[in-house]
């Protein structure tokens, strides 16, 4: 007993590939998982069926409800102040722009990112020095300020937006990556692969890879709040899509005069952006907890 | 040199970072569509002054000449001019920065007073009702935007029971701390958020370590160990944790001066974009790049002093 926990070189430790699919064997992975997959889709699909649950146009204007309470007037979460538009089919079809924002623009810098970091930290070197140098020069910029900035010079859009995050959000992951595949470079598969004469290319892609990958998962979550964060902060500066098309965050900054005398106007968009927060939040966990290395 | 040996070489890797923030902060206006001189000029343009402005510039120079250009008048003080205000951006950046330092002050006071005990509890009482519940608060914290919850604690602070002003600066030191406090306030609780985590992490650690097994089997009680140990270790990590996510409170400074309407480089930045000046655009950008670097700076020499491991 004692004996063999001291002699641990030859107790087999379990595959990543093992460990996943013993952890998946219990009913429930992972609750803050499914809590959170299952939000998320919820929500998501609400946006996306708007035009079935809401009859009312998001740019129509009530002129005879301006500013209405919820559960008054036929409108279930009330009217804007001074418009009159209907706050349930503006939050549902503004959740579209908000949530493309936060899958859209993290695929892509995870994508960039985590390629830059694979060949940072694989070829060592220059190459890694030169790279490095360059995230952590992007690091000194808060990232709100460097995608203000560049949307200050491009000029306000949707199309714009998506630009500077893709341009300024793929450091993160570089070095995350890079930091997991340090470590893995440095395993035995890899050094047998390399005997074998595999390519980079196939040893990064087909060894390196897998192995890394949960780490920018896990990160890519948290980078979608930020993203979504991000996306509806620039709507409330103004300087997002251009109205009447709703989106959660202008929609607080055209509230927030309101907010003493109608105060859903802002309240109600601003608890859709936590739910949606929350939502990629728990998936973050959840995959956190799946993707650990089991003992 | 002895305790302070370690600050050249920081230093001297610091150049290149701050030279690199040069380069992109210099290529930003090359991303302008169009002429950046009929961009930089606005409505002010005219033959005359964008001749002026492209010989200024060197705009017929090759690009490399052009930054040389910018990193020299970078280097005596100059950031340009704002063709909104009319006047040099430095003048302008250093009239408008009192606000935004003490937020960022203030905001990093209380950031700290909220994350410190409350990321050693969640720790010391790790997976219990109070972790949990510290712990799942802030993961709401962190999905709320800030200048959302800024409206909130206006609405129930500012409106409800009256305590605090909507917005604005105020005039004397007294009034600066209370009309701060909402906007500091926001700001600390996503940044709270933040050090929250990475206190807890930390604090975790610390306990695990042998030094502290030391200590029980010697005897000595909860509380000095405690506060001999484990605070002294969690105010270390909260120095350089700070350190690494300066950024993330700028930006949040940033919006936040907004929503409040505090007059800052925050507001000053916004407003910019607004009205096309770019050049102050350019110029905030720069300065909260170099500050966020020097903060890094700071936070490493500090981290080296409070440590006696670091010397060897």
């Amino acid at each position: 007993m004692a004996y063999e926990a001291l002699d641990s070189g030859s107790v087999p430790l379990p595959s990543t590939a093992e460990q996943v699919t013993r952890r998946r064997k219990r009913l429930i992975p992972s609750w803050p998982l499914v809590i959170g997959g299952v939000l998320l889709l919820v929500i998501a699909a609400a946006c996306l069926a708007a035009p079935w649950l809401t009859s009312y146009d998001p740019s129509y204007q009530d002129i005879n409800n301006p500013g209405a309470a919820p559960f008054s007037a036929g409108h279930l979460l009330g009217t804007d102040a001074p418009f009159g538009r209907d706050m349930l089919s503006r939050i549902l079809y503004g959740g579209r722009i908000d949530i493309l924002i936060g899958l859209g623009a993290t695929s892509v810098t995870v994508i960039v990112g985590t390629t830059v970091g694979l060949i940072a930290g694989y070829f060592g070197g220059k190459i890694d020095g030169i790279l490095m140098r360059i995230v952590d020069i992007f690091f000194a910029f808060p990232f709100l300020v460097l995608v203000l900035a560049i949307i200050a010079m491009l000029g306000p859009s949707l199309l714009n937006m998506f630009i500077a995050i893709w341009a300024v959000g793929w450091v993160s992951y570089a070095r995350i990556i890079r930091g997991e595949t340090l470590v893995v470079k440095k395993q035995e598969f890899i050094l047998a692969a390399r005997t074998l004469g595999y390519t980079h290319r196939r040893i990064i892609i087909r060894h390196i890879l897998p192995s890394v990958i949960s780490a920018a998962l896990v990160f890519s979550m948290a980078d979608a709040v930020g993203n979504i964060l991000l996306g509806a902060a620039l709507g409330y500066l103004g300087l997002g899509v251009p109205p009447p098309t709703p989106e959660w965050g202008s929609m607080i900054a055209d509230g927030q005069t309101y907010m003493v005398t109608q105060w859903w106007v802002p309240t109600l968009p601003g608890i859709a952006i936590v739910l949606v927060g929350i939502s990629f939040s728990l998936i973050g966990d959840g995959l956190a907890d799946i993707l650990r290395p089991q003992g | 040199m002895g305790r302070f040996g370690f600050v050249i070489p920081r230093l001297i890797q610091l150049v290149p970072v701050a030279i690199g923030i040069t380069i992109i902060t210099f290529f930003l206006i090359h991303l302008i569509p169009g002429d950046p001189v009929v961009a930089l000029l606005g409505n002010h343009y005219s033959d005359a002054s964008a001749h002026a402005l492209r010989a200024a510039l060197g705009l017929d120079k090759p690009l490399w000449n052009q930054y040389l250009i910018f990193l020299g008048n970078l280097l005596h003080g100059d950031l340009g001019n704002s063709i909104y205000y009319e006047e040099p951006v430095r003048d302008l950046i250093f009239s408008r920065i009192e606000p935004t330092v003490w937020l960022v002050v203030y905001a990093a006071a209380l950031s700290a007073i909220i994350s410190v005990p409350l990321g050693m509890l969640a720790a010391l009482k790790r997976d219990s009702v109070i972790d949990q519940a510290i712990r799942g608060f802030f993961l709401v914290a962190l999905a709320m935007p800030a200048f959302w919850v800024g409206i909130i604690l206006v609405l129930i602070f500012s409106i409800h029971f009256s305590i605090f002003p909507v917005s604005g600066f105020g005039d004397t030191i007294p009034s600066h701390i209370e009309d701060l406090f909402l906007p500091a306030l926001t700001i600390a609780l996503s940044f709270g958020a933040v050090l929250i985590r990475s206190l807890r992490n930390s604090t975790l650690s610390v306990l695990r370590a042998d030094y502290v097994d030391t200590a029980r089997a010697k005897g000595l009680p909860n509380r000095v160990i405690l506060g001999r140990h484990v605070l002294r270790n969690a105010l270390l990590s909260t120095v350089t944790i700070f350190g690494v996510n300066i950024a993330f409170l700028m930006g949040a400074t940033v919006i936040v001066e907004n929503v409040f309407a505090l007059g800052g480089i925050g507001q000053l930045l916004v407003s910019a974009i607004q009205q096309r000046d770019y050049a102050v655009v350019q110029g905030i950008t720069l300065l909260i790049a170099f500050f966020v670097i020097v903060i890094n700076l700071l936070t490493d020499v500090a981290y080296g002093l409070l440590d006696p491991r670091v010397q060897q």
